[in-house]
């Protein structure tokens, strides 16, 4: 399943999140530090999807996808500035599985693609883009024979 | 001759230890048995506070070895038994394996088919060694069910389902594909039971089945019926043995193809790194990462080299080397306890862990720790009366064909570990009770919740019917 389409249907009036202090957080639990996936909506193949403990890369707890033969994808839309640069930050790690692909995506376009990742350990990506006042941020993933762990999602700004 | 004996090889190896095991039996204070009585009360567990078993059955070892000041296995005396209860008084219930196998899902005593692994006996001859996957037959239900419950009578290998008018043979993964109304089998739904057998399709043209969804060797492999079992000996790049993957032996099972394939899966690979952090790759690792996704039951079976089947490995153990027996298997548990143990399903408690081997070495034919043998009270069926006693054991001269009932009782003294973080003190050594491959079975079926059908009315199949459950002795930390 192609991420562009599963988003179609991701966005949720209750994932808004209020306010657009351009220091805060877009994000609602992104470290997943409730134990669950409170604040993001979940589409897809949710199939070995769960949030665990032990291991984190930040807090407590992570996320574990290994969704089987499609995408799982989790999202949340959010209120923005427009025309403000905002950053993307994430970290996955990965058990070398096949076929994986982990992504991170605004608005439906694709920012980061990582297809059958080696095994590593937390790995950051991150990446910019241009607010619209109001975006939609989704993590896709799929890894067919393992699992990938997922954890400490944030979307900032650096102006004050 | 024993060149074509490979499937045997490590029943064989050992030197006899007949006299001995006579003279040790006689010198034992022997614990109540424990097994064979005709009701039990259930394990004293609440209900639903173990949602989750996994048995992970490892191969041919004397308790004495595996435990003893000398064994081999170093991580599971000094790394397992301190983290779990030693079970001192647990028996294999036949010789060789296959029937042992058959016992621990199902109840169901062996044949002499199961007895001798289901080998084609005319291939020991000219090999290279085969096995036979051939029907029970008659296949009928025992006549006196009060005394051989939930029995089919005959000599084959595959057991038959219910039919309309028989009440044939069922495995708890049946049982539990019942209790929770179980109508589809996506490999990535939840499942209630799973067997994982490693290396199970790594060569598909010898092991069969179909390819598993995630890449990773081949789901309910087994040869047709009548056909020949060509996972007898090891190969360097496939380690797997049918008769080590009991839920095959059942039509119950294995007529729904998408059901079996569901269920009977390949453990998955492991890539062991230097100073740990190993990377597992498979259903099992995927099914304990998150506990809604951990089934109730789990059957792991390690190859013939990693379960300690073969002396020395036709192909690599765990950590590339050749070495087999108990320091192969004893470095499968190093690499892989620490993933269960991570599990969630076993940090909350919820994850019964039992550690235990399918018989002893093949010159104890015990079936528990008494002298007294025909007090054990375990079965002596209508397929063999001595289920200890093995034909092809007997061909090869290693065993001396029984004169009498209890000679051969049972698979001998194998030893079991039991680990649960909430009901189980850890470092324990029990030596109360006495446990076999039934009663074992009895108490996963009340432990996750089966009081319907088997053979009493009350959930438990075959055997499990007449035994008794894991006790107080086993759940020590009320």
């Amino acid at each position: 399943m192609k991420l562009a389409l599963a988003l179609a249907a991701t966005i949720s009036a209750a994932a808004l999140a209020a306010g657009a202090n351009a220091a805060t957080d877009r994000l609602a639990n992104g470290g997943f530090e409730t134990g669950d996936f409170t604040g993001w909506t979940e589409t897809g193949n949710t199939d070995y999807s769960g949030v665990v403990s032990g291991g984190a890369q930040e807090g407590d707890f992570y996320a574990v996808e290994g969704a089987v033969g499609s995408n799982d994808v989790l999202s949340q839309s959010f209120r923005d500035v427009a025309g403000r640069v905002y950053t993307v930050s994430g970290w996955i790690a990965s058990d070398g599985g096949v076929a994986s692909e982990f992504a991170m995506v605004i608005d439906g376009a694709t920012q980061v693609l990582v297809e059958n990742a080696p095994a590593q350990d937390w790995t950051h990506y991150t990446f910019d883009f241009v607010g619209s006042g109001h975006d939609t941020f989704a993590v896709g993933t799929r890894d067919d024979q393992g699992l990938l762990s997922i954890d400490h999602f944030s979307i900032t700004s650096s102006v004050p | 001759m024993l060149v074509g004996f490979a499937g045997l090889g490590a029943a064989v190896r050992r030197r006899s230890r007949i006299a001995r095991m006579a003279v040790a039996a006689t010198l034992l204070v022997a614990p109540a048995c424990a097994f064979g009585a005709p009701v039990s009360s259930g394990p004293p567990v609440p209900a639903g506070a173990i949602r989750h078993i996994m048995i992970i059955n490892l191969e041919n070892e004397d308790y004495d070895v595996t435990f003893g000041a000398n064994s081999p296995a170093v991580y599971l005396n000094q790394t397992l038994l301190p983290a779990g209860e030693l079970i001192v008084n647990y028996f294999g219930t036949s010789h060789v394996s296959l029937g042992n196998y058959i016992s621990m899902v199902s109840g169901q005593e062996p044949t002499q088919a199961t007895n001798n692994d289901c080998l084609n006996l005319a291939s020991l001859s000219h090999p290279p060694v085969v096995g036979t996957f051939d029907n029970v037959v008659p296949g009928t239900d025992a006549t006196d069910q009060a005394s051989y419950p939930g029995q089919v009578v005959g000599d084959g290998c595959v057991y038959p389902a219910p039919s309309q008018g028989s009440i044939g043979a069922l495995t708890i993964g049946d049982q539990l594909d019942t209790l929770f109304h179980t109508t589809t089998y996506n490999p990535r739904d939840k499942l209630h039971w799973r067997e994982y057998a490693e290396d199970m399709g790594a060569d598909l043209a010898r092991d069969h089945g179909v390819p598993d969804p995630i890449g990773i060797g081949s789901d309910c492999a087994h040869p047709a019926i009548n056909g020949d079992d060509l996972t007898n000996t090891a190969a360097p790049n496939d380690q797997y043995a049918d008769r080590h993957a009991p839920f095959i032996y059942f039509h119950s099972i294995i007529d729904y193809p998408a059901r079996c394939a569901a269920h009977v899966v390949p453990l998955g690979t492991a890539l062991v790194r230097a100073g740990g952090s190993d990377i597992f790759l498979g259903w099992l690792r995927k099914d304990l990462a998150i506990e809604a996704k951990t089934p109730e039951y789990m059957f792991v079976t390690p190859n013939l080299c990693n379960d300690g089947h073969d002396a020395t490995c036709h192909g690599k153990n765990i950590e590339g080397g050749t070495a087999g027996g108990l320091t192969a298997a004893d470095l499968w548990l190093k690499h892989y306890m620490p993933l269960i143990f991570a599990s969630p399903a076993y940090k909350n408690g919820s994850l019964l862990v039992v550690l235990t081997f399918d018989e002893a070495s093949s010159d104890d034919a015990r079936a528990c720790a008494a002298a007294d043998q025909s007090t054990c009270g375990s079965p002596t069926g209508q397929n063999v009366s001595n289920p200890g006693y093995s034909g092809v054991l007997g061909l090869f001269h290693v065993q001396i064909p029984p004169t009498a009932l209890y000679q051969y009782a049972g698979g001998g003294k194998i030893g079991a570990v039991a680990f649960n973080k909430r009901w189980i003190k850890p470092g324990t050594v029990n030596s109360t009770g006495n446990y076999n491959h039934y009663s074992a079975l009895r108490t996963y079926e009340d432990l996750l919740g089966v009081t319907t059908g088997g053979a009493d009315g009350h959930g438990h199949l075959g055997y499990a019917a007449q035994a008794i459950d894991f006790g107080p002795d086993v759940f020590n930390n009320p």
